[in-house]
């Protein structure tokens, strides 16, 4: 086994360990580096697919803070909380799509698209239909979002993968962007509540935006 | 997993919360037969063959697709790649 192999082996499996492993790694301090940083990064990639927004960044900024700071961080959080009171309602929307969307890791694993039926069936859930788009859907599930069934999907792009959230329930009074968590997303108004769209880069949020905007219609109700 | 070298791996590369949501970015971005199997393996934990099996690839083209995620997300942390002569997958 040459430092090639074990490179491609570690590469692919960072914590499996061989015999044969073990003994290149114990005479090759190179490739027992190696190892440490892509177990290190499997730890990265890990918590990457984990972490929930924002809350271990304030964990760990309360801890690190004497008491003084702290009463201090408190009324000045007290402040601005009363200050971005107006605009709190959408600040915290966005905040809690990128938060659900990141709790959904493996919708961004999808790869065939799902079948009609099954993408009927969630939009169904929520009184909606949705017309043909130039997207195809690899990811469809009714998620429990702010008290309403909401379809979460994730349609693929020219750009990439993005993942949709039709709001119904949400109304947005114009266009918001934001970028959190290593997420970029526009929710934008509709006749029916709003849509979010997130992806992982910026390029087609208000293209995908447009196009759902203008496919999704409510079921009509027979009568 | 071994924690004792999990530990002295994240000492050598120390990073912060910004370092973390760019990785989730760029794992994003990742082609998705790079993606997928990488998930599966780090968030699932699911076995180099039972991902072969789910993907209906064989398991050495599986390992391929890994080292060669591992590898894209390596360069995002200014670390050298590790040299891939592979120029091909194994046929599933």
């Amino acid at each position: 086994m040459n430092c090639e192999d074990v490179r491609r082996q570690i590469g692919a499996e960072p914590g499996v360990s061989s015999e044969e492993l073990a003994q290149h790694l114990k005479g090759c301090p190179a490739c027992a580096e190696f190892q440490l940083e892509m177990v290190a990064l499997d730890a990265h990639i890990r918590r990457a697919l984990e972490k929930p927004p924002g809350i271990a960044r304030a964990r760990r900024r309360m801890a690190a803070q004497p008491r003084w700071a702290l009463a201090a961080s408190v009324l000045v959080a007290a402040i601005a909380t009363l200050a971005v009171w107006a605009l709190r309602t959408n600040t915290t929307l966005a905040h809690e799509v990128v938060a659900h969307v990141i709790a959904e890791p493996q919708s961004w694993a999808a790869a065939d698209a799902v079948s009609e039926t099954e993408l009927n069936d969630v939009l169904q859930k929520s009184g909606l239909v949705l017309d043909p788009t130039p997207y195809s859907v690899v990811y469809a599930r009714s998620c429990w979002f702010r008290g309403h069934f909401v379809p979460h999907l994730v349609v693929r792009t020219a750009h990439g993968l993005a993942t949709v959230l039709i709001l119904r329930n949400e109304a947005v009074a114009t266009r918001e962007s934001f970028n959190e968590d290593g997420l970029s997303g526009v929710i934008v108004p509709s006749v029916h509540g709003s849509i979010a769209v997130l992806a992982g880069n910026s390029a087609q949020l208000d293209a995908v935006a447009q196009q759902m905007r203008i496919a999704v219609r409510p079921q009509q109700v027979a009568k | 997993m071994n924690d004792a070298l999990e530990n002295e791996g994240a000492a050598l590369l120390s990073r912060d919360d910004s370092d973390v949501d760019a990785l989730r970015g760029a794992i994003l971005q990742l082609p998705i037969e790079y993606r997928e199997p990488l998930i599966m393996q780090v968030l699932g934990g699911f076995s180099v063959e039972e991902i072969a099996r789910e993907l209906s690839l064989s398991a050495s083209a599986v390992l391929t697709r890994l080292f060669r995620a591992r590898n894209k997300l390596r360069t995002l942390y200014g670390l050298a790649p590790a040299p891939d002569c592979s120029s091909s997958e194994a046929p599933p």
